[in-house]
């Protein structure tokens, strides 16, 4: 069966009604990408080149309902997740579905200079920046989502400001019924300003499909600094495809922490580009799998500015018959000497029927440069185990020891002391086997 | 461009010497691939009817596939009917001794320095010499043949050992395994077959020369080695061709069984015709080398030297099926002017206990391009497989590319994978260090590059690494830079 058809048909007999609901920001590449899309004829499946362990026409395959009448749902930012002080720390917005929900005390927690707020709105205020294209358009994820997006969160932090404390983006599903959301988060990072951005997946109803199509699109502009931690704690009932693309100008840093503690299947790729001279790109990734879960993370970064580096370490963790896939592919092209340029992936298997598939590239076309990468898979260290073991250690909690040991460093880089101990908190639970949730997830 | 660029760059534009053409009579086939074509060489090779419709079940396969473009590699359309699939050097008969041997023929590999004279006796290798499509003769036959050990073409083997033949051939590359592979089957002229009996070490390194001579042809060989339980045999092959403006086309098929305990060693130096500055003309050589262990603790070791083609696409593989079986690839791939190279291999971890060993370094330069692809997959029944693979790249051009692809499949949560990959040019302090200690920058990198390749090059038996290491110095003369 082909998936696409499905969506391809569904835009052309709505075309009217979803560009009538939406800014003209947001409806300018709707057509173009009905083109591109129309051009493949379909979607990525299993076989194709970087589609290993996922199908994206499987995923896309059930028929999910869509918002296209903009209907409202609930939305109460204190309650409905259940979130004792969700905000507590900072600001944070809400998605319901695919619609921005402003919280009550966004603006209160917002310092000047740092705005929030719905996508759709920004389309109106700023429908430049909004329609302008981060992530590639020929994308199959970024151009569905360009065909269906009527709404998400818009951030923009004005030159020079320095904003700690992470806004905090909760994206939730809030329907009885099987539902595809379309979400898009854009972030624009002015000259020599800072920001942390905790984006944050979680289904409300743990009964029902769903299917998170999300584009996470980030522009820096010179001398500034984004810091994007993505936490997914969905249902095994919830797929997500997911493109985060960014745009960095001379001199800005990019750091991308994704941590996959629960979900179905998940398909994340990272593309990030350099426009200008000394930037430094950083993409990290935690995975706890177990059941039936499927990871796949591909990343996809073109070195094409001298004078910058990029660093990836990606750690997954399997239990039960869980599959994980990573991909990373670095890019020196021969315009960018002097390019740094290191990605590891480290895997533990943890049970007989987990899969790991890795295919880390190098492909180089610059001499001066210093290039790596390293991939290993196997299991805990049984001389290790022993030893814990033999001081007292009961053999499960001195494999739990281990593996979170193993997922240290990948926490340890994230550098805002409060998020750090929180998310590690949350992995200590999810490799108890306990439920993680946001709940009472203050960052104070 | 400084002096040491200077320098590298004139030290990596070496003359091909084995670039000449001989004059020797030859039988070649009119240009085109069709049954008739099959039937003919089948026919002509005075072949059973089992191998003419294995050769027809293959080509009915081939119609059906269209050229591979995955790798990485920029490979112009090839008129497969514009290709002569057979030719034959002139000769009634098949040679009783060198006398009978066209001179001509032996000038060639006389030039080529491969020992086929008999005052060559002595220096401990045989060697199976095989111009286009037949295989010109076989040396130290009898001294072999006292121990069991069969080393004949295969188109001998064919008639003389055909139970053997056609118990293995395609056993482990099947004609439906890719497009090469098809094309092989279908039309493959001539090659080598060893058979190692039971509990015998070969006594001599066993070696095999192909040489591309008549224009407008293809070389399509097939190699069959079968070690039987606990034999060892050593197994040396070299490739050259003569410079032409035209591109030939290179499409061999190795297969090699090892049984209980046994072990293959089979080493590569492959220097076909690259083509010249502007890559013009030189091979293109795509090839399917595969290994099965099947036996037991079988060990199976792949080391090559890469130097030649103007397109190389090859994956030697192991798939370690018996308990305890071992695979290593070594392999030293160097790529100069307008070369591409996408090459590699592929361990499958079947059996328990299994290990693999990976040593791949790529050497780039001028204009070319330079990949390294692997698989390294553990099935779910590989309890305790093991691989290790390290695979380093060395640029020394600002406009070469050298590229890694490895794909990690681990199926089983007792393996234990670990891969590891370098890219990098010479440094200057290396440079600056040989410099102060007296040695000229152009010594200085034939040093460094030789050390950067030892790893491999240690393993190749000691006639063939004495060559491959001049042959990686000629290669790289002025081009470094």
């Amino acid at each position: 069966m082909n998936a696409l058809t499905q969506y391809l048909d569904l835009y052309r007999s709505h075309r009217d009604m979803i560009c009538a609901g939406s800014p003209e920001a947001l409806n300018r590449h709707r057509d173009a990408a009905l083109h591109m899309l129309t051009h493949i004829g379909r979607l990525p499946h299993f076989g194709d080149e970087g589609f290993v362990k996922v199908s994206l026409n499987d995923m896309f395959a059930p028929d999910y309902g869509l918002n296209l009448t903009r209907r409202r749902f609930d939305a109460d930012a204190e309650g409905a997740f259940g979130c004792e002080t969700p905000v507590a720390a900072g600001p944070s917005a809400l998605v319901v579905n695919d619609a921005f929900v402003p919280g009550p005390r966004m603006a209160a927690a917002l310092p000047e200079g740092v705005e929030v707020m719905s996508l759709a709105e920004a389309a109106r205020l700023y429908p430049d920046d909004v329609a302008r294209e981060i992530a590639p358009a020929d994308n199959p994820v970024a151009a569905l989502n360009t065909l269906f997006v009527q709404d998400g969160v818009f951030i923009r932090v004005r030159a020079g400001v320095k904003f700690d404390r992470p806004i905090q983006v909760l994206a939730i599903f809030n329907t009885s019924e099987p539902l595809m959301a379309v979400r898009r988060v854009k972030i624009f990072v002015e000259e020599g300003a800072a920001a942390r951005v905790l984006l944050c997946d979680h289904p409300r109803v743990n009964d029902v499909d769903y299917l998170n199509c999300r584009v996470v699109e980030a522009s820096l502009s010179r001398g500034s600094r984004l810091e994007i931690f993505d936490l997914e704690e969905a249902t095994p009932r919830t797929s997500r495809a997911s493109v985060t693309a960014s745009e960095q100008a001379e001199g800005s840093t990019l750091e991308l922490t994704n941590l996959y503690l629960h979900g179905g299947i998940t398909r994340n790729e990272f593309i990030p580009h350099h426009l200008g001279e000394h930037c430094t790109t950083t993409v990290n990734g935690l995975v706890i799998g177990s059941g039936k879960q499927v990871i796949d993370n591909a990343v996809r970064l073109v070195h094409t500015q001298p004078r910058c580096a990029s660093h990836q370490l990606f750690k997954y963790a399997l239990f039960d018959s869980a599959q994980g896939s990573f991909q990373g592919t670095v890019t020196i092209r021969p315009d960018a000497p002097f390019t740094e340029a290191h990605q590891t992936d480290r895997n533990l298997l943890a049970s007989p029927e987990a899969r790991m598939y890795a295919m880390p590239r190098l492909i180089i076309n610059c001499d001066e440069v210093k290039a790596s990468h390293g991939a290993a898979t196997g299991q805990l260290d049984s001389n290790a185990l022993f030893y814990m073991q033999s001081r007292g250690i009961p053999e499960a909690e001195a494999r739990m020891m281990l593996i979170n040991a193993f997922m240290t460093d990948v926490l340890a880089k994230i550098s805002y002391t409060p998020l750090h101990d929180r998310l590690t908190h949350l992995v200590e639970k999810r490799l108890h086997g306990c439920e993680t949730t946001c709940a009472g997830c203050s960052l104070d | 461009m400084n002096n040491s660029e200077s320098t590298i760059k004139s030290a990596t534009s070496g003359e091909y010497k084995y670039g000449f053409t001989s004059d020797v009579d030859t039988d070649i086939l009119a240009a085109g691939l069709s049954e008739e074509v099959i039937r003919f060489i089948s026919e002509r090779k005075g072949e059973p009817q089992w191998l003419l419709d294995f050769r027809l079940e293959a080509y009915r396969y081939w119609l059906t596939l269209e050229m591979p473009r995955w790798a990485h590699l920029d490979i112009p359309d090839i008129d497969f009917q514009a290709i002569s699939y057979y030719a034959e050097p002139r000769k009634k008969e098949g040679p009783k001794s060198l006398d009978e041997v066209d001179p001509k023929v032996l000038d060639t590999f006389n030039r080529l320095g491969i020992p086929l004279e008999e005052q060559k006796q002595l220096s401990g290798m045989a060697v199976d010499a095989v111009m286009d499509s037949v295989s010109v003769k076989t040396t130290h036959r009898e001294a072999l043949a006292k121990q069991g050990i069969i080393f004949c073409s295969i188109s001998e083997a064919v008639r003389e050992h055909p139970d053997l033949v056609r118990r293995y051939l395609g056993s482990v590359v099947s004609y439906r395994d890719n497009f090469f592979a098809a094309l092989n089957s279908a039309v493959f002229s001539d090659g080598s077959f060893v058979y190692i009996p039971k509990g015998v070490r070969c006594p001599m390194e066993l070696s095999t020369y192909f040489r591309i001579n008549a224009s407008g042809t293809g070389q399509f060989e097939r190699t069959l080695i079968v070690a039987d339980d606990d034999s060892y045999v050593s197994y040396l092959e070299g490739c050259t061709a003569p410079m032409r403006d035209e591109n030939q086309l290179h499409a061999a098929i190795v297969e090699i069984v090892v049984e209980h305990r046994a072990e293959v060693k089979y080493s590569t130096v492959q220097n076909w015709y690259a083509g010249d500055e502007q890559g013009r003309g030189g091979v293109y050589n795509f090839v399917t080398k595969r290994g099965l262990c099947r036996g037991d603790y079988s060990k199976l070791s792949w080391t090559q030297v890469e130097t030649g083609s103007a397109i190389t696409w090859k994956y030697p593989s192991c798939v370690l099926k018996g308990e305890g079986s071992v695979g290593e690839f070594y392999s030293v791939a160097v790529t100069t002017n307008r070369q591409q190279a996408d090459t590699g291999t592929k361990m499958i971890h079947v059996g328990a206990n299994t290990r693999s060993t990976i040593v791949s370094k790529g050497i780039s330069a001028g204009h070319s391009e330079n990949a390294y692809r692997g698989l390294v997959k553990v099935v779910p029944a590989a309890q305790n497989a093991r691989n290790y693979t390290q695979c380093d790249s060395l640029l020394l051009s600002s406009t070469c590319g050298a590229h890694t692809f490895p794909y990690i499949d681990v199926q089983n949560d007792t393996a234990i994978v670990e891969h590891e990959a370098t890219t990098s040019k010479i440094s200057e302090d290396q440079l600056f260090y040989c410099n102060q200690r007296g040695i000229p920058t152009e010594e200085a990198v034939g040093l460094i590059v030789n050390g950067y390749a030892k790893e491999v090059m240690n393993k190749l038996p000691m006639e063939f690494a004495v060559e491959a290491q001049k042959l990686l110095q000629i290669t790289l003369e002025n081009s470094v830079g």
